[in-house]
């Protein structure tokens, strides 16, 4: 049987393997129905007919590439998404947090950053803003550039003032903003521990040992196999008895190190080291 | 006993893909069509029906409890198999992968919907083409009718339930109207020809 059903498959394919060569971002173990459909819009976008000519020309023009990042990675997110989530951290996560004198955070693939404020508003509210810091990373420049202004749009308020209840915050969702004409600006206080930098989960290595993980809703855009080089990065950025939490459709399951974690609440995907030894068989 | 494993998923893949697209009146419908197969069946099903976000789908359970087959709610990468039934999650698309296994993406609403009936329908046709059926049942909205071009584009079939007989007629007539379909019948008829494709 061959390998790709047509003939765009081997051009998707030649694509990412031309930016791997030239620019060394590495596509080539990303999923690829929603990959595929992001670089389609892409062509409209661009008003490119083919991908040879895509591949032609985005190895010639570095701007191009850019735009590329820009828009063939999945940007969309929301302050609280799945409230109940939040509401699981606080119950079984804070307790411990509260016990280490100096707590460090990585948010990988924070996109806007209204997950990581998100996050910031939660441990306020229960006194461990000031002892936390958080990194906030992702492969997209442009998206990082928007999370560290933290200008949002008022168009979703109602939905995220919602959300902050469902996760159980006290308070206002806008106790946290200042308002402007038709935006909110996140207040400074939420942002000084805040460092948002370029991280690229597939090429780049451990980023320091943390007690808390975010990355939600990034790894299903991945195959199983770099699915399990990342969660293997995590395992090994994480401090003993760290946690890390992932979005509702992913998992552990097929993790080659899952026995080194224990499920603290297995429906909202968090998730606690508990082994330093990866004593799984591997499959 | 992993490796046995192993190669009965490779080699078991569904004789054809069945994707089914429905909104408004779409529980009820599901329970006649699903309850109407005969088992065992040699096709796979996969679903996306919108629901609303903040209910975490139950329907996998609900559906499991009227049939004899296993409906699933759709786990990422999930290989999908022959006499299984999948069903979409609340607030993220469901896309088709060339290796026959399930994905999931949290890209914008299409057709202000998440997940989207044509973005299944599109990945399912690029992914499988001729071995790919889609069903549009009720729904008070036009989602599914670009993806069904698409499956017929790729050499699929469209089915449609009658509109005269779905509690909201939109969206089987905008599938009607945007697309050369194959076969419009009421939910009984559909699953008469869904039984039929095992003689075939
Ligand atoms: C859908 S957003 C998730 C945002 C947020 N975590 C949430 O759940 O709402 C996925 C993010 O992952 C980022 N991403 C994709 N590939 C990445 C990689 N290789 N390294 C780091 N981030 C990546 C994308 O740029 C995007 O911002």
């Amino acid at each position: 049987m061959p390998k790709y059903q047509n003939d765009e498959d081997y051009d998707i394919h030649a694509l990412l393997d031309v930016i791997y060569l030239k620019w060394g971002y590495d596509f080539r173990g990303y999923s690829k129905a929603s990959l595929t459909r992001r670089i389609f819009f892409f062509l409209q976008e661009e008003r490119i007919d083919r991908i040879p000519e895509l591949q032609y020309r985005i190895v010639r023009d570095r701007a191009l590439f850019s735009r590329f990042i820009k828009d063939v990675t999945v940007n969309v997110t929301e302050m609280f998404r799945d409230p109940p989530f939040y509401r699981s951290v606080k119950q079984h996560i804070v307790p411990q947090l509260k016990t280490y004198p100096h707590i460090k955070i990585w948010h990988a693939g924070c996109a806007t950053g209204e997950e990581v404020y998100s996050l910031a508003m939660l441990l306020d509210q229960v006194g461990l803003l000031d002892r936390a810091t958080i990194y906030a990373t992702d492969i997209n420049r442009s998206v990082l550039d928007r999370a560290k202004k933290g200008i949002y749009s008022d168009s979703h308020l109602s939905q995220y003032q919602q959300n902050f209840k469902d996760a159980g915050l006290s308070g206002n969702l806008l106790d946290y903003f200042e308002k402007g004409y038709d935006h909110v600006i996140v207040d400074s206080r939420l942002r000084k521990n805040i460092v948002f930098t370029e991280h690229d989960l597939v090429i780049d290595h451990v980023f320091g040992e943390m007690q808390l993980i975010f990355c939600r809703n990034v790894l299903i855009y991945f195959t199983r196999e770099l699915q399990n080089k990342v969660i293997g990065l995590f395992t090994e950025s994480l401090d003993f008895g760290g946690y890390l939490c992932l979005g509702i459709k992913e998992s552990l399951d097929f993790f080659d190190g899952r026995k080194m974690f224990t499920a603290v609440d297995a429906d909202h995907r968090l998730f606690q080291k508990t082994s330093n030894k990866d004593s799984s068989d591997k499959r | 006993m992993v490796s046995v494993m192993l190669i009965r998923s490779e080699n078991d893949t569904f004789s054809r893909l069945v994707v089914i697209g429905t909104s408004w009146g779409g529980i009820d419908a599901l329970k006649v069509l699903l309850g109407n197969i005969n088992t065992p069946f040699t096709f796979s099903i996969v679903i996306v029906i919108h629901q609303d976000r903040q209910n975490r789908s139950h329907l996998s359970t609900l559906f499991s409890q009227m049939v004899s087959f296993p409906v699933l709610e759709a786990a990422d990468k999930q290989q999908i198999l022959p006499g299984n039934v999948y069903i979409s999650t609340p607030n993220y698309h469901l896309l088709v992968e060339q290796d026959g296994t399930l994905s999931h993406t949290v890209d914008r609403p299409v057709n202000f919907c998440r997940p989207s009936v044509d973005v299944l329908f599109q990945t399912a046709a690029d992914a499988f083409g001729k071995r790919v059926i889609a069903i549009v049942l009720t729904g008070a909205n036009q989602d599914g009718a670009e993806g069904s071009k698409w499956v017929k584009r790729r050499g699929g079939q469209v089915f449609v339930q009658n509109p005269k007989e779905a509690e909201a007629k939109i969206m089987p007539l905008a599938t009607i109207g945007n697309t050369d379909v194959d076969f419009v019948g009421n939910l009984d008829a559909l699953a008469l020809v869904l039984n039929n494709l095992e003689c075939s």
